[in-house]
């Protein structure tokens, strides 16, 4: 992977796994990559019971387990809630039918809504 | 019979530029992907008619040489593999499709049509009719498939694949020929029944009692709609529970159980450490169609109530992901909604060795089978890939346990063999029976099959093979 890090690949989870990819792929569409260029935050995202924290950095992203560092803010939801959010590219959705669930600075996360986009 | 005097003898039956002694080539034919020791045969022939076929096994009778039936070799249980040297009988250049009777709903192939054959001429010639596909590779045989009673995406619905055998022209090893099923009666080859059932001569054998040279295949209706839908879920008990579920409903095509690390593997894992305690144990997929939208949406809404009367019993899953939107994630998962498939993971990983304990057996036995494999596996420092899928409405189920290893590698691959051996031992334990059944897991059967069954197996070898040229080794009849 390009644009995305996976601490100790071997023993991530699948969500971790899973979410990895996507960043990937939309951080490879032109241009993606610098709208993180000035960043340096990270957010927590849990699914399904298995959590990662996304640190977005100089253009790039690592990806590792569990709720790690200053978190800047928090979603967590069923996977399939994520999936809907990926569709749609909106949490209110999944977030009105309890299937989201945010914490912490919500401005954090607007990265999400291309990052996770499907 | 010296190399050279061989390959001269069997260039009056086949023409010399198919008949293949050279170095390159046997070598390439003493070995599959498994762990089985390799075995060089003395020479390959490339079979391109039946009349060839008849010369060649009356030869083979007259000179005592082995003849060994073989498409893609792709079997993992080292069935293609020369035991006691001889000739491999290469069918992948009999790729006939003969006849594909729509009203009857069959195709009439020859032996070296592939998955991929049959998916391209169904869609381009017939697209109102389908077949089945297993996750072998689309170069691999429908015909050899059959003949070693494996499983394909229709299954869950139609049982293994020597049901969907309307009959066969077989080539016996004494050089007669003959036709199974209501095809030796009549010239439309409907269905096995209503002659006696020769079929099982030949399935399950192993390329032991002749060469089939036809095959009749049943094909089904191909519905409009289609869907595909995955769940992960707590556990692989969990997941085994909703199987067994899903299946009682008689809606689904094909429903399927892999545990944790086939995800991972799916996400480019070549090896994955070890199960995260709060990731799923397992996904289910499960395969439905339909002619209309409004009996999908019932089938949808079915999924929906069987999930959860499970979940308020006490089953942890998440909801249904349909697969559109997990190849929007990682094309590597178009792989499940296309067959024939390439499962490159299995394949591409590096390390070529590709193995399985692959058996049938009852559904109840699948959680204690799964613990007792994960423990097994472990041990031997393999992560537990395994999949299941209840078979014929669910009169059965698959279990398959499945490594990936560096053939490179002689102390790993000896750790396969000793895996496997536990595996088959524990799986036989439970009730379950080894398909495709390696050298290894013949002798352990042997040990539980009943004494006459395994008496009248040698005497009808003896009947049909008296100098024992086929596929000699295999099952242990002589
Ligand atoms: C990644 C992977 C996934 C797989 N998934 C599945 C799966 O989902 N389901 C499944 O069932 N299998 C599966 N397989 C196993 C195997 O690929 C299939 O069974 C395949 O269809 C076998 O075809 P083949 O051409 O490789 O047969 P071969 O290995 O060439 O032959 C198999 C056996 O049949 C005998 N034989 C072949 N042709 C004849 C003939 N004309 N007359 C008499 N005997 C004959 C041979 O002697 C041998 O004993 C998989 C394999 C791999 C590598």
């Amino acid at each position: 992977m390009q644009y995305v890090e996976i601490v100790e690949p071997e023993k991530m989870h699948l969500m971790g796994l899973m979410l990895a990819h996507l960043f990937e792929k939309n951080l490879s569409k032109p241009g993606a990559a610098d709208r993180l260029k000035s960043k340096d935050s990270r957010i927590g995202i849990g699914a399904g019971g298995m959590k990662i924290t996304l640190h977005m950095s100089d253009g790039r992203v690592i990806v590792s387990k569990g709720f790690e560092g200053r978190i800047a803010a928090r979603v967590e939801g069923t996977m399939d809630g994520f999936m809907a959010f990926g569709v749609h590219r909106s949490m209110v959705g999944p977030y009105l039918q309890g299937k989201l669930k945010i914490a912490g600075n919500p401005f954090a996360l607007l990265p999400m809504l291309w990052l996770t986009k499907l | 019979m010296q190399s050279k005097e061989l390959s001269e003898a069997l260039s009056t039956i086949i023409p010399p530029d198919r008949v293949l002694i050279d170095d390159a080539t046997l070598t390439e034919y003493s070995s599959d992907m498994t762990e089985t020791p390799p075995a060089r045969p003395d020479a390959v022939v490339k079979a391109h008619t039946r009349d060839e076929i008849v010369s060649l096994v009356r030869f083979a009778n007259e000179n005592r040489v082995p003849l060994i039936p073989a498409v893609a070799r792709t079997n993992l249980g080292g069935l293609c593999l020369p035991d006691h040297g001889g000739v491999i009988v290469d069918l992948t250049e009999m790729r006939r499709i003969i006849e594909v009777n729509e009203n009857e709903m069959y195709a009439l192939i020859e032996p070296g049509v592939t998955f991929g054959d049959i998916s391209a001429y169904l869609k381009e010639k017939h697209p109102s009719i389908r077949f089945g596909y297993p996750l072998s590779p689309p170069y691999t045989s429908v015909c050899a498939n059959c003949i070693c009673d494996g499983l394909a995406n229709l299954s869950m619905r139609h049982g293994a694949m020597s049901e969907w055998v309307n009959g066969m022209e077989v080539v016996l090893p004494s050089g007669e020929v003959i036709v199974t099923g209501a095809g030796a009666v009549s010239p439309v080859w409907f269905g096995h029944a209503p002659i006696p059932d020769l079929d099982g001569l030949i399935f399950s054998w192993q390329g032991t009692t002749g060469i089939v040279t036809k095959m009749a295949v049943q094909l089904w209706p191909n519905l409009p709609l289609r869907k595909r839908m995955f769940l992960l879920v707590g556990t692989h008990i969990d997941a085994f529970n909703l199987m067994r579920r899903f299946c009682r409903t008689m809606m689904f095509d094909d429903i399927g159980g892999m545990t944790w690390p086939t995800g991972k593997m799916l996400f480019g894992i070549k090896r994955p450490a070890g199960k995260d305690p709060t990731e799923p144990g397992a996904f289910v997929y499960l395969d439905f169609s339909g002619n209309i939208p409004e009996e999908i949406d019932c089938k949808l809404k079915m999924v929906r109530t069987v999930l959860a009367r499970a979940r308020a019993e006490g089953v942890k899953s998440e909801d249904p992901i349909m697969l559109e939107d997990i190849v929007k994630l990682n094309e590597r998962f178009a792989k499940f909604a296309e067959f024939p498939t390439t499962l490159d993971f299995l394949l591409d990983h590096g390390g070529g060795g590709l193995t399985w304990v692959g058996t049938y057996g009852p559904t109840a036995a699948w959680d204690e089978a799964a613990n007792r494999a994960e423990q097994i596996m472990a041990k031997h420092g393999f992560a537990p890939t395994m999949v299941l899928r209840p078979m014929k409405g669910g009169h059965f189920g698959v279990f398959r346990v499945i490594t990936i290893f560096d053939k490179k590698d002689a102390a790993e691959t000896e750790r396969v063999r000793q895996c496997n051996r536990e595996l088959g031992r524990m799986a036989l334990d439970l009730g379950f029976v080894i398909y495709k059944t390696p050298a290894w897991a013949v002798e352990m059967m042997l040990e539980r099959m009943n004494p006459e069954t395994h008496a009248l197996m040698k005497r009808i070898k003896k009947l049909l093979d008296p100098n024992n040229i086929m596929n000699p080794g295999k099952w242990k009849l002589s």
